[in-house]
C-alpha cells in the first residue's frame, strides 16, 4: 500500500463523522461495517498489525462505495480510496470473498458479468430491433455504450430502450456496438483488481468506439461513466471522444433546445443522485435539469441531496456478497420517500433501479420507480 | 480463562452475531478518538437490559473488566480496555422509550444519538439544550459517562443539570435507580451527580431520564471577527457585564477560521485572528432587542464585519461549520494529522485573554501547529495539536505540550477537562489538580466496585485498590 494511502489513513481523527453516515454501518451497528472502522482495519492491515480475518474481508466488502464519507469528512480524508486500496491488497493476496471471485472470473470468461454470450447482448432492444438494424457497429456521431446490467436483465431494458426511441426521435446520429461491447471492467476496480485483463477490456471498448469514428460516447450507467470518464484515461492517455452520462448528453440537447418534452407531470417527483454519478464524478446538475425541463414537474428534495445524497444500496458489490444488506439500504431509503409522500421515485442508474425494484418486495411501499430515460420517452410527443 | 471457554460462556448470554472475539475486529476496538490503544479480550453487543445483567452477573463472577462504549468519539482513552476485558457496545441499546410531555422529561436507552434525540423531539417542540459538537456522532449514554456539555453552555448549564434519572446495573449485577421522575430533591446523596461523569466506572447505565425544554420561539446568531484574539476576552466579560446570557459564545482563532474555510469553502469567512459566534434565544422580541445590543458590544469591542442571521438555515450551517472544525483542523497544515490531546482544559472566565495568548506562545515553544476554538462563554478552550504521526520527536514534544496546557490550567485555577473527562488521556493531572477528590473517589469506587472491574485503568482511581 503506498504512503499517500497510509498517510490518509493517519489523517483520520477518528471523529465519527464517517460512521453516521455510512449505510452498512446504520445496519449492521458493528464498527468495523462503519468507514471510520474499515479506515482502522486498513490500518491494521498495511501495518501489518493484523491478519486478514473473514471478518476483516467481509467487512471490507460490505463498503456500497457511496463516497459519502469521502464527501464529508471533516479531516479531508479520501476514505473510499483507502478502501479500495485495501480491496486491491485483498486481490493480490488471492483473499476475495468467493461471490466476487465468481463475478471476476464471469467478466474474464464471458467479458459480461452474468457470464452469458455476448451474442445476447442486444436481447434487450427486441422493442427497437428496427431503430437498431442499420445502427450496430456503424460509424456515427454517438456512440451508446448500454453496459451489463442494462445488457442483460429484462427488468432494466427500458432504460436503453427509452434512450434509443428520444435519439430516434431527434434523428440524432448513433451506433451501438452489439457483441463487441465488453463490460466497461467497473467490476474489476471495484474489487481491487488490477490485472492486465482490465488494461484489456478499457483497450477493447476504446477500439471499437475509435473503429465507428464517434465524437462522443455516451452511456445511461454511472457505473459505466466514471470508468470511462476517469479510468480510462488513466490507461489510454486521453480519449478522442468525449464522454457523457446521458444525463448530461440529454441536458446539453435540452439547453440548445433541441430536445422539447411538452407532456406535463404532476406527481410528486423526487430524484436518486446515484453516488457513481453524483459524489465520484461531480454530477448532481444535468438530471435536475432533464427533470425540470418536464412541464408541472415538482422535484421534492430530501433533507439528504446531491453531495449529502444517501446510497440507494445498489453499489460496492455488496449484493453479491452481502445481499440482504443491499435490500435493506434499498427498503430504508424507500422510507424516506414514503415519509415525503413521493408517489414517484426517478433513477438515472441501473443499480438504482435493480436495487430499488429488489427492495419493493420486502417492504410496504406503494411508491413507483422509473429511470429518467423512461420519463422523457414517456412525455416527448 | 482461555478464549474458547469465553467464547461459550458469552454464547450462553449473545447470540453470535451479538458478540466477538475476531483479532481484527477487536483491533478496532482497541482505539476511540485518543492517542491511546489497548486490546479486548472481546466485544458483545447486547440489545437487552436482561443480556446486560447477565453479563455482569458474569464478569463479577469471572472477575472479567467490563468497558462500556458508546460511540468510541470520546478524546480521554475512556473506552480503551487498558486491561482487556470485555467491551460492551451500546450501539443496539438505542431506543426511545418513553417521552413524557407533561413532565417534561424523556426516557431512552443510552446508545440513542444525540443528533437523533432532537430530531425526534423537534416535531413536539422540544429539544434537549446540552449540544456538543459531536452530537451527529456522540451517544447520549457518553454523554452522561463523561459529564459532557458543549455549545449552550453558558446559558443551559451541562448534562448533570438534566439527568433526572439512571437506571444503572452495578457490579455485582443490581439494577439501581438513582434519580426519579422529579425535577429536584433534596433525599439522600445525590448519587445522580455521582455516577454523571463516573465514566463507566461505577456501572453500566441501561436507562437514562433526561428533562427536555421547550424550543425556543426564536433564535439570532450574530458572527463577528477580531484583528486581535485578545479581545475576545474582554468582548465576552462585558456581554455578562451588560446583564445578557447568551445561548451561546463560542470563539475560533485564526486557524480554526482557515480550518472552517478549508471545510466548508462557501462559508468564506473573512481573514481575522479571531471569530466570535454569539446565538441568542428566546421571545421574538427579546432575541430581536438582545441581538441589537450583542451587535453594539461587539463594535464597541473591536470587532469588525459584523453580521447578524435570524435565518435558520444560515445559522444551523454556520454551527455545523462549528462544530466539526476540531476534525477540520488539519486541512490548515499540510502533512499534519490532528491528536486530542490537551484538548478540553476549561479556565476561569478571568484568565481567558492570557490562556488565548499562552496557548499561542506554547504553540511556538514547542514548534506544534494549535488550533484553538472552543465554548469561550464558559472558559472551556479547545486547543486541537498537530503533529506529524510518523515522526517519533513529535510524540515526544507531544506529551510535553499537553503538560504544558495542563499544567497552565491548574496554575490558573483552572480545570484539565471541561467536558471530555479524565479517562486516560488525564490520568495523570488529576492527583496535582484534585488531589483530596481523587482520594475520595478512589475510596468510593471501592465500595462500589469492590474488584474493580468497571472500566479499570481510568481516572487514576486503580491506585485505590494498591493503597
Amino acid at each position: 500500500m503506498n504512503d499517500a494511502i497510509i498517510n490518509d489513513m493517519l489523517k483520520c481523527a477518528r471523529c465519527g463523522k464517517c460512521r453516521s453516515i455510512c449505510p452498512s454501518f446504520k445496519e449492521n451497528k458493528w464498527e468495523t461495517t462503519s468507514a471510520r472502522g474499515r479506515i482502522l482495519l486498513s490500518l491494521g492491515l498495511a501495518k501489518n498489525q493484523i491478519k486478514p480475518t473473514n471478518q476483516l474481508i467481509s467487512d471490507i466488502f460490505s463498503c456500497f462505495f457511496c463516497k459519502n464519507c469521502s464527501e464529508q469528512c471533516p479531516s479531508g480524508v479520501n476514505v473510499s480510496s483507502i478502501i479500495e486500496a485495501t480491496r486491491a491488497t485483498l486481490f493480490n493476496q488471492g483473499l476475495l470473498p468467493p461471490p466476487i471471485q465468481v463475478l471476476l472470473n464471469n467478466l474474464d470468461s464471458s467479458h459480461n458479468i452474468f457470464n452469458l454470450d455476448q451474442d445476447d447482448r442486444l436481447l434487450w432492444a427486441m422493442n427497437v430491433e428496427e431503430l437498431l438494424e442499420d445502427r450496430i457497429q456503424k460509424k456515427a456521431e454517438i456512440g451508446f455504450f448500454i453496459g451489463c446490467l442494462e445488457s442483460f436483465k429484462g427488468s432494466l431494458s427500458g432504460i436503453p430502450e427509452s434512450l434509443i426511441l428520444i435519439m430516434d426521435k431527434l434523428k440524432i446520429d448513433f451506433t451501438v456496438l452489439g457483441e463487441e461491447e465488453w463490460c466497461c471492467g467497473n467490476p474489476y476496480y471495484i474489487a481491487g483488481d488490477s490485472r492486465e485483463i482490465t488494461k484489456k477490456f478499457a483497450m477493447h471498448n476504446i477500439d471499437q468506439m475509435k473503429k465507428v469514428g464517434v465524437k462522443t460516447v455516451i452511456t445511461t450507467c454511472p457505473g459505466c461513466y466514471r470508468v470511462w470518464s476517469s479510468m480510462y484515461p488513466q490507461i489510454y492517455g486521453p480519449l478522442p471522444f468525449k464522454v457523457q452520462h446521458s444525463s448530461q448528453f440529454l441536458a446539453e440537447l435540452i439547453n440548445q433546445k433541441k430536445l422539447t418534452i411538452k407532456k406535463g407531470l404532476t406527481q410528486n417527483i423526487a430524484f436518486q443522485d446515484p453516488c457513481e454519478l453524483g459524489r465520484h464524478c461531480g454530477e448532481y446538475t444535468a438530471p435536475r435539469v432533464v427533470l425540470q425541463a418536464i412541464p408541472g414537474l415538482q422535484l421534492i428534495e430530501l433533507a439528504n441531496t446531491k453531495e449529502t445524497s444517501e446510497c440507494c444500496g445498489g453499489g460496492g458489490l455488496v449484493k453479491a456478497l452481502h445481499p440482504k444488506l443491499a435490500s435493506t439500504q434499498g427498503k430504508n431509503k424507500l422510507d424516506q420517500y414514503d415519509a415525503k409522500k413521493i408517489d414517484l421515485l426517478i433513477t438515472a442508474c441501473p443499480s438504482c433501479l435493480d436495487n430499488y425494484l429488489n427492495s419493493l418486495e420486502t417492504c410496504q411501499s406503494s411508491i413507483k420507480i422509473k429511470d429518467i430515460h423512461e420519463l422523457v420517452a414517456e412525455h416527448l410527443e | 480463562m482461555d478464549k474458547d471457554q469465553l467464547n461459550k460462556l458469552l454464547n450462553s448470554i449473545f447470540t453470535t452475531d451479538s458478540y466477538s472475539m475476531d483479532e481484527a475486529l477487536l483491533y478496532v476496538y482497541s482505539m476511540d478518538a485518543s492517542t491511546h490503544e489497548y486490546s479486548p479480550t472481546a466485544v458483545v453487543m447486547p440489545e437487552t437490559k436482561d443480556q446486560i445483567i447477565r453479563l455482569v452477573k458474569l464478569a463479577y463472577e469471572l472477575e472479567i473488566p467490563l468497558i462500556p462504549r458508546g460511540a468510541g468519539t470520546g478524546a480521554s482513552g475512556g473506552v480503551i480496555a487498558v486491561h482487556g476485558g470485555i467491551i460492551v457496545d451500546m450501539t443496539k441499546m438505542n431506543r426511545i422509550l418513553k417521552l413524557d410531555l407533561e413532565n417534561i422529561q424523556i426516557i431512552i436507552e443510552p446508545g440513542v444519538i444525540h443528533a437523533d434525540l432532537n430530531k425526534y423531539l423537534e416535531p413536539f417542540g422540544f429539544f434537549f439544550p446540552v449540544v456538543p459538537g459531536s452530537s451527529d456522532m456522540c451517544t447520549i449514554g457518553g454523554m452522561v459517562g463523561n459529564s459532557a456539555s458543549g455549545l449552550g453552555a453558558v446559558k443551559y448549564g451541562t448534562i448533570k443539570d438534566y439527568v433526572l434519572d439512571l437506571e444503572v446495573i452495578l457490579p455485582e449485577g443490581e439494577i439501581a435507580h438513582l434519580g426519579s421522575k422529579v425535577q429536584k430533591t433534596a433525599s439522600g446523596y445525590d448519587l445522580l451527580r455521582l455516577f454523571v461523569g463516573s465514566e463507566g466506572t461505577l456501572g453500566i447505565f441501561t436507562e437514562i431520564t433526561l428533562k427536555i425544554l421547550p424550543i425556543p420561539e426564536s433564535r439570532g446568531l450574530v458572527t463577528a471577527f477580531f484583528k486581535e484574539v485578545g479581545q475576545t476576552g474582554n468582548t465576552m466579560v462585558n456581554i455578562f457585564k451588560a446583564k445578557i446570557i447568551p445561548a451561546a459564545i463560542e470563539l475560533l482563532d485564526k486557524s480554526a477560521i482557515i480550518a472552517v474555510n478549508s471545510y466548508k469553502p462557501e462559508m468564506n469567512l473573512p481573514e481575522a485572528d479571531a471569530m466570535l459566534l454569539v446565538e441568542l434565544d428566546g421571545v421574538k422580541e427579546e432575541v430581536a432587542v438582545l441581538t441589537k445590543k450583542i451587535y453594539q458590544i461587539l463594535k464597541d469591542n473591536g470587532a469588525f464585519q459584523i453580521s447578524t442571521t435570524m435565518d435558520d438555515e444560515e445559522r444551523v450551517k454556520l454551527w455545523n461549520a462549528r462544530k466539526l472544525v476540531g476534525a477540520a483542523a488539519q486541512r490548515v497544515y499540510d502533512k499534519y494529522a490532528r491528536v486530542y490531546a490537551g484538548e478540553d482544559i476549561t479556565v476561569p472566565l478571568s484568565e481567558i485573554t492570557k490562556t488565548l495568548l499562552k496557548l499561542r506562545a506554547l504553540s511556538q515553544e514547542f514548534d506544534l501547529p494549535i488550533v484553538v476554538f472552543g465554548h469561550i462563554g464558559d472558559g472551556n478552550l479547545h486547543p486541537a495539536i498537530l503533529i506529524q504521526k510518523d515522526n517519533p520527536a513529535h510524540w515526544t514534544k507531544l506529551e510535553q505540550l499537553t503538560d504544558a496546557i495542563h499544567e497552565w490550567a491548574i496554575q490558573v485555577g483552572g480545570t484539565v477537562t471541561g467536558e471530555h473527562g479524565i479517562g486516560l488521556a488525564r490520568a495523570k493531572y488529576l492527583q496535582k489538580e484534585r488531589p483530596q477528590v481523587l482520594k475520595l473517589m478512589r475510596k468510593i469506587k471501592k465500595a462500589i466496585d469492590p474488584k474493580n472491574l468497571m472500566n479499570p485503568g481510568k481516572m487514576d482511581l486503580d491506585r485505590g485498590y494498591t493503597i
